[in-house]
């Protein structure tokens, strides 16, 4: 039999549990990778502790380069992507084209970029932005953030603990506000501005000031000065769609792909973050801020999205139906890619393997304060149940009996319980409830909060699986 | 493998297994490191291997070892592996919590800035808790070692529920 040929465009989390899991499967196969950027496979999240100069750039590297070979991978670092013929069966790179018989596309997603350029901005992605930024550090007195996302903030973090005040410029009026809802995030706000952060809610970036030494500060539309000898830009990502443009992939926010991470174009599949995958989300049919619409009504949308002229643009190889795109959505997350990435890989390898859905979670640590949240953070329109005292803030939102949404900070135990409740929208509500109202924060003391309210909803959820 | 087992109609919840669980994982196998090192008394408790006193009968929580390990999947710094049992490495871990976020068990805790979990006490003929517990509420055996007992057990009680019925048939 011959040997398959995969190749996989991306070098991210996604890529990689891709090809593991190909190898998993398909012992023979040629497995290619392909990365435009120069270094093996490293843990994207942790680039902000090379930008501090806090790890080496070796001590982030998950799969060093010698180990690609044990494995059986071609890694091919910085080589540029050109054309995809998905007809033909190749690719056109910098080095030549490369045939496939299957093909991943893990491209990932680049920063959102904003109007201004120059010395001395800086966006954090990559591992090479991180160096470029530590090399610039050392001339640095105070660092501008824009952006409230947990990238930013994450920069931030980072810069504050290598002891750098930092001045945060936030568009929205509160910090990471697509993660926590406006109660938690006052904690974290409360800690930033302890150790040497300053905020500006509100605000947008209208112009740079610089001076003969370089960067001097920026001026928002509120009219503030902002000092600062670096700007490092951290407004989130959109996925990188530059090599699918034109190759007839069906293309809305992200690639859209099927249940089994496949594209409109037979044995092309697509993952992380550059994906439009299946969601979870209970959001209430009447919320305004979510899209998402209810499962069953989705059906109906179904049908009258074939009849839509938009949605029938050519998907020549295979007739599946593809549901409404609101019920799809990027998911730039790492565990959510590193899912994705798996189910993509064994249904190359072969094997049919459905991905159940992806629900945005986060989990942060920032001076020692934890949070985890989870589904819908913002309450429009929802139960919520809500506990707060001696450090610890839980909220649970509902959407009727199934767990819509949680925000937990100081105490995280048990998240993921929580979360397997989101995603088989387990009926819940009635021990959340009830176990919100037991505790009080004067006897928390005794049990930490964790230890027994929780153990009605365990018994409930894994008991029968653990015993 | 062998795995640990948990028998819930025997367990008094003593907390014997807990306290051991603390003197294993601690620096000389004593008590007395983990009840002085760490200062706060709120935060001193179990991390591996944790009893949930409630309403119902107390039950430790502890790590399944998956064959696809969602916490591994989550775990930004490559610090959890598996080799037979899933580990994770103490010092390579960042304390992101994914894998807290991430375990549908709640088997993950996070202590302090790291995650934990039950190791089965690599390295001891049996875990500590197994051997600490006083009325064998928690065994470490073969899962098909203890389905069988299990069996058997089931097929003592019904025989025990029938046989005075029998005689009083007869």
């Amino acid at each position: 039999m011959k040997a398959y040929r995969y190749l996989i465009i991306g070098n991210g989390v996604a890529g990689i549990c891709g090809a593991f899991n190909i190898r998993k499967l398909d012992r023979e196969g040629e497995i290619t990778i392909v990365t435009n950027e120069n270094y093996p496979f490293y843990s994207r999240p942790l680039i902000t502790d090379v930008m501090t100069g806090k790890k080496r750039a070796g001590e982030i590297t998950l799969l060093p380069e010698n180990e690609y070979k044990r494995y059986g991978f071609t890694l091919m670092k910085g080589v540029q992507v050109g054309k995809l013929a998905l007809k033909e069966r190749s690719v056109s790179t910098a080095e030549g084209r490369q045939q496939f018989d299957k093909l991943f596309i893990a491209t990932g997603a680049v920063p959102k970029k904003i109007p201004f350029e120059g010395e001395g901005i800086f966006s954090v992605r990559t591992m090479e932005d991180a160096e470029k930024i530590r090399a610039y550090l050392p001339k640095v007195k105070q660092a501008i953030v824009f952006g409230g996302g947990p990238i930013g903030i994450k920069a931030a973090y980072a810069l504050l603990t290598a002891g750098i005040p930092v001045n945060i410029i936030i568009s929205s009026s509160q910090m990471l506000s697509r993660v926590l809802d406006e109660r938690s995030s006052q904690y974290f706000r409360t800690l930033f501005e302890q150790n040497g952060a300053r905020f500006f809610f509100n605000s947008d970036i209208k112009e740079i000031v610089r001076s003969k030494r370089g960067l001097k500060g920026v001026v928002t539309d509120k009219g503030e000065m902002v000092q600062g000898d670096m700007l490092i830009v951290g407004k989130g990502v959109s996925p990188d769609l530059d090599i699918v443009r034109d190759a007839g992939l069906r293309v809305d926010k992200g690639i859209l792909v099927d249940d089994h991470m496949e594209t409109n174009h037979k044995g092309v599949y697509a993952a992380g973050d550059v994906a439009q995958a299946k969601v979870i989300t209970l959001a209430p049919r009447h919320s305004s801020a979510s899209s998402i619409q209810h499962p069953a009504s989705s059906i109906q949308h179904r049908a009258s999205s074939i009849e839509h002229p938009a949605s029938s643009i050519e998907h020549p190889a295979s007739s599946i139906q593809y549901p409404v795109s609101s019920d799809r959505d990027v998911l730039p997350l790492w565990p959510v890619g590193a899912e994705q990435g798996k189910i993509a890989g064994q249904n190359m390898a072969g094997a049919k393997r459905a991905y159940s859905g992806g629900v945005g979670s986060n989990s942060i640590e920032y001076f020692g304060l934890k949070a985890v949240s989870m589904g819908i953070t913002r309450d429009d329109g929802c139960e919520a149940a809500l506990f707060e005292g001696d450090g610890v803030y839980r909220k649970f939102l509902f959407n009727e009996e199934r767990l819509a949404g949680a925000v937990l900070l100081g105490d995280i135990s048990d998240a993921g319980v929580l979360l397997h409740a989101i995603r088989n929208s387990l009926p819940v509500r009635n021990v959340l409830t009830s176990a919100v109202s037991r505790q009080h924060p004067a006897s928390s003391i005794e049990h930490p909060a964790s230890d027994s309210q929780f153990s009605t909803l365990r018994s409930q959820l894994s008991l029968e699986v653990l015993f | 493998m062998r795995e640990i087992f948990f028998i819930k109609d025997r367990c008094v919840g003593c907390g014997a297994c807990k306290t051991a669980c603390a003197a294993e994982h601690a620096k000389n196998h004593h008590l007395y490191d983990p009840l002085s090192s760490v200062p706060m008394g709120k935060k001193r408790r179990t991390d591996r291997y944790k009893q949930t006193p409630g309403d119902e009968v107390p039950h430790p929580v502890r790590c399944l070892h998956c064959d696809e390990p969602s916490c591994m999947e989550g775990c930004i710094s490559g610090a959890i592996g598996k080799a037979d049992r899933v580990y994770s490495r103490w010092d390579a871990c960042v304390g992101c919590f994914m894998c807290v976020m991430n375990c549908p068990f709640g088997a993950v805790l996070p202590f302090l800035n790291k995650a934990v979990r039950c190791d089965q006490c690599l390295f001891t003929e049996k875990p500590a808790c197994v051997r600490a517990c006083p009325q064998n509420a928690i065994v470490y055996m073969e899962s098909s070692e203890f389905a069988e007992n299990e069996k058997k057990k089931r097929w003592r009680d019904r025989v025990q529920k029938e046989i005075p019925l029998l005689k009083a048939k007869a």
